[in-house]
C-alpha cells in the first residue's frame, strides 16, 4: 500500500513537472492584490477593480494577479515576490500551472507608466556627473542612437522625457531645485531614472552598483532594461515568451 | 603718413564689407533652422561611430543656445560636413583617467542652405575639444548646466552670422 501511494506521488509530481515544462514562459499583465482566489471584483470609477490592500489578511491568503481586461485571476508562487507590488500594475514572467491556475514567478517587473510608452524625445541628463560618471552621458546617446526609438533632444523644455543619470539616488526635485545636484559623489552606483520634465515626478528607475569603472557598461544595461521592459509590455497578455528573449536578458530586476 | 593711413583704412573697410556681405546677415532674420543630419565626407578619417550623431546633437544645442527654434520645416537649413574626427590617444585616456573630460579632434565644415538647397554659408570648423557636454564647465552658455566645446564653436559661427 505504502509503496502504491509513493509510486503515485511520484507519477504525479513527474506528470506535474512534465506538465510545466511542457510549457513555455508566458507574459502576465494585471494587478498585484491580496488573495483568496474568487473573490469578487468591484468597479471603481467604471473600471472593474479589486481592493487590493487589505490591513489585516487572514492567515494562509496570498497575493494574486488580476487582469481587469480579460477578468482573469491566477495564485502567484512564491508568494514573497509578488508582496512588494501589491496594490501596484505589473508585468509578471511565469510559467502558468493551467491545473491549479498558479503562475510560478519567474521575474516580476512594475507596469510602466503610459508616458514612457508614448513619449517620442528624451533628454539626458547627468547629474553631477564628475569623474567616473562623466562616461554616462555618451553611453546613453551611443545605445538610444542605436535603438532609435526616441529623438535625443538637446533641450530638455522639449523633451517628452528625461533621462537621469547619477551616482546618486534621484528624489524627486529635478523640477523644483534651481542648479546641479550638491551631494557629495561617490562613484559606485550608477542610478538611472526616467523623470517627467513637468512634474519631476519618477516613473521608473533603477541602479546598477558596478563602480566607477563600469558606469557606461552600467548605463547601456539600464537602457537595455528600459528597452526589453517596454518591448514586454507591447506583448498581449498570457504571450509565450520567445526561449531566446528570456536568454539573453542581461539584467537582473531583483536587485544588482 | 596720412595717405598710407588712408589707404590702411580704406583697404581694412573694403575687406569687412567684403566678408560681411559674404557671410554676415545669413540668419539675420531667421527664427527656425532645420537641422539636417551629418555628411560624412571620409569615413575612413572618422573614428567614433557616434561622432555624426554627437556633431549633430551639438549643433541642434548651439541653435537652441543662439535662441533660434530649431524643427521642420524651416526656410534655412543647417548641416555639418565631417572631414575629420578623432577620439584622444589611449595614452591621453589613461591621463585624463577619472576626471570626466575627453578630448577630440573635429575637422568639419558648418553649411547654411536656403529651402532650394542654395549654399547660403559654409564655414570651416576646426576644434580640439569636448564634444560630449561637459557638466560643471563655466563657459556653458547662460542658463545651461552643460556643453562641449565643438557646441560653444557652433554657437559663435551662428551668431556670427546673424
Amino acid at each position: 500500500m505504502r509503496a502504491l501511494v509513493c509510486v503515485s506521488a511520484l507519477g504525479c509530481l513527474l506528470f506535474g513537472a512534465a506538465n510545466l515544462a511542457a510549457q513555455g514562459e508566458q507574459i502576465f499583465k494585471g494587478k498585484i492584490c491580496m488573495g483568496p482566489e474568487g473573490r469578487t471584483p468591484t468597479t471603481i470609477n467604471g473600471e472593474l477593480s479589486l481592493p487590493c490592500t487589505i490591513p489585516h489578511p487572514k492567515r494562509g491568503s496570498g497575493y494574486i494577479l488580476f487582469n481587469p481586461e480579460t477578468k482573469t485571476t491566477y495564485q502567484l508562487d512564491p508568494r514573497g515576490k509578488a508582496k512588494s507590488f501589491a496594490g501596484r500594475r505589473v508585468v509578471v514572467l511565469g510559467i502558468l500551472d493551467q491545473g491549479t491556475s498558479t503562475v510560478h514567478i519567474d521575474e516580476i517587473l512594475s507596469a510602466l507608466p503610459a508616458k514612457i510608452a508614448e513619449a517620442k524625445s528624451v533628454y539626458i541628463d547627468c547629474d553631477n556627473c564628475v569623474r567616473g560618471m562623466a562616461a554616462a552621458w555618451k553611453a546613453a546617446f551611443e545605445v538610444l542612437g542605436d535603438w532609435g526609438r526616441y529623438d535625443v533632444t538637446p533641450d530638455p523644455k522639449k523633451a517628452d522625457l528625461i533621462l537621469l543619470f547619477s551616482a546618486n539616488p534621484y528624489v524627486g526635485d529635478y523640477v523644483t531645485r534651481d542648479g546641479p545636484d550638491t551631494r557629495a559623489v561617490k562613484v559606485e552606483t550608477t542610478y538611472m531614472n526616467v523623470v517627467d520634465p513637468q512634474t519631476g515626478a519618477d516613473l521608473w528607475g533603477d541602479s546598477r552598483r558596478w563602480s566607477s569603472f563600469m558606469v557606461a557598461k552600467a548605463t547601456r544595461s539600464l537602457i537595455e532594461q528600459l528597452r526589453t521592459q517596454l518591448a514586454l509590455e507591447k506583448q498581449p497578455d498570457s504571450q509565450l515568451l520567445p526561449e531566446k528573449q528570456h536568454e539573453h536578458r542581461t539584467w537582473a530586476p531583483f536587485g544588482n | 603718413m596720412n595717405v598710407f593711413r588712408a589707404l590702411v583704412f580704406a583697404a581694412a573697410t573694403s575687406t569687412a564689407a567684403i566678408c560681411a556681405s559674404a557671410a554676415g546677415g545669413v540668419l539675420e532674420k531667421v527664427a527656425k533652422i532645420q537641422v539636417d543630419p551629418t555628411v560624412v565626407e571620409h569615413p575612413e578619417n572618422v573614428d567614433d561611430s557616434t561622432a555624426a550623431n554627437l556633431a549633430r546633437y551639438d549643433l541642434r544645442a548651439a541653435v537652441r543656445d543662439a535662441h533660434l527654434e530649431e524643427g521642420q520645416p524651416a526656410d534655412i537649413r543647417a548641416h555639418i560636413v565631417l572631414e575629420g574626427f578623432s577620439s584622444e590617444s589611449r595614452a591621453r585616456r589613461a591621463i585624463d583617467a577619472g576626471s570626466g573630460r575627453s578630448v577630440c579632434t573635429v575637422d568639419a565644415r558648418l553649411v547654411f542652405e536656403d529651402a532650394s538647397g542654395k549654399e547660403l554659408a559654409n564655414i570651416k570648423i576646426h576644434v580640439r575639444g569636448s564634444v560630449v557636454p561637459v557638466q560643471g564647465d563655466a563657459a556653458a552658455p547662460q542658463g545651461r548646466e552643460s556643453s562641449s566645446d565643438l557646441e560653444r564653436r557652433l554657437l559663435r559661427e551662428i551668431e556670427a552670422l546673424k
